[in-house]
């Protein structure tokens, strides 16, 4: 510990007879140590584990601060969840992740085609959320821009045959 | 949806602190949840864990508004309140057939 304190890696604070350790967030390496903790250890593979089983969910991705690496220690965890999901199978294997990381995981879920409908209308909240980064824990980045992408396209389509 | 939740424990001869009504107690709706599982046992829970969601989900909106619902999350609601309905209905019939 104290090898990891001279190096920099941790910060030490003593107060009377108690120490206080935390990590160095201005170390040089404090993003890749945060990203190695969080893909072996971390909420991340946790929930990667926990909704890959569920039944007709085709993407999920962890959204906000967390994915921002900007979340506090206390910060809640937002989940977008897209496909033919239940609710109610999804909430007890999130809430197993919840007890074991002490923090509040809120999932927004959204069936394809509802989502689909929602990104043609060009909606506030989802454009925002797909702008901006993402953890992906299932499906990858280039099949939820396809999805979005078809949605757009087929909007556009429908707009011009209105046109016409 | 509050009503179905509190009859099963209410009818245990359980009450709420402060007064016997769900209006006006801090917390109410948090441990209308938690009572109704116990009231109505196992067959219950996956049902009262979906609904304390809904709860979180609801307080997250109006608080903080940074969440959404989504109309896939609302047509689930409703039909887990009716499969509720039908568990309470049921439950009732079975432990206290005198109130059917």
């Amino acid at each position: 510990m104290d090898a990891l304190v001279r190096v920099g890696i941790l910060k030490k604070r003593v107060d009377g007879r108690r120490s206080y350790i935390k990590a160095n967030e201005e170390s040089p390496i404090f993003t890749e140590l945060r990203g190695l903790v969080e893909k072996t250890s971390g909420i991340v593979p946790m929930l990667r584990a926990s909704v890959k089983r569920v039944k007709g969910l085709k993407i999920a991705f962890i959204y906000g601060s967390l994915a921002r690496s900007e979340e506090a220690a206390e910060s809640d965890v937002d989940v977008m969840v897209l496909g033919n999901v239940s609710t109610m199978e999804l909430s007890p294997k999130l809430r197993a992740v919840e007890v074991a990381v002490g923090r509040q995981i809120n999932p927004t879920v959204f069936s394809l085609d509802e989502f689909a409908k929602k990104v043609s209308a060009k909606n506030h909240f989802l454009r925002t959320v797909l702008r901006n980064k993402k953890i992906m824990l299932v499906g990858t980045e280039d099949e939820l821009e396809s999805i979005a992408r078809r949605a757009e396209d087929s909007h556009a389509q429908v707009e011009q045959a209105g046109t016409r | 949806m509050q009503l179905h939740i509190m009859r099963p424990y209410k009818w245990r001869g359980w009450r709420q602190p402060a007064r016997d009504t769900a209006q006006a107690v801090p917390g109410h709706r948090a441990l209308s949840f938690e009572c109704a599982s116990l009231a109505l046992g196992k067959q219950a829970d996956k049902l009262v864990l979906f609904f304390d969601g809904c709860r979180r989900k609801r307080n997250v909106i109006d608080y903080t508004g940074v969440q959404i619902a989504t109309a896939t999350e609302a047509a689930e609601l409703l039909e887990r309140a009716a499969q509720f309905h039908a568990l309470v209905e049921s439950w009732i019939k079975n432990t206290h057939p005198n109130l059917t």
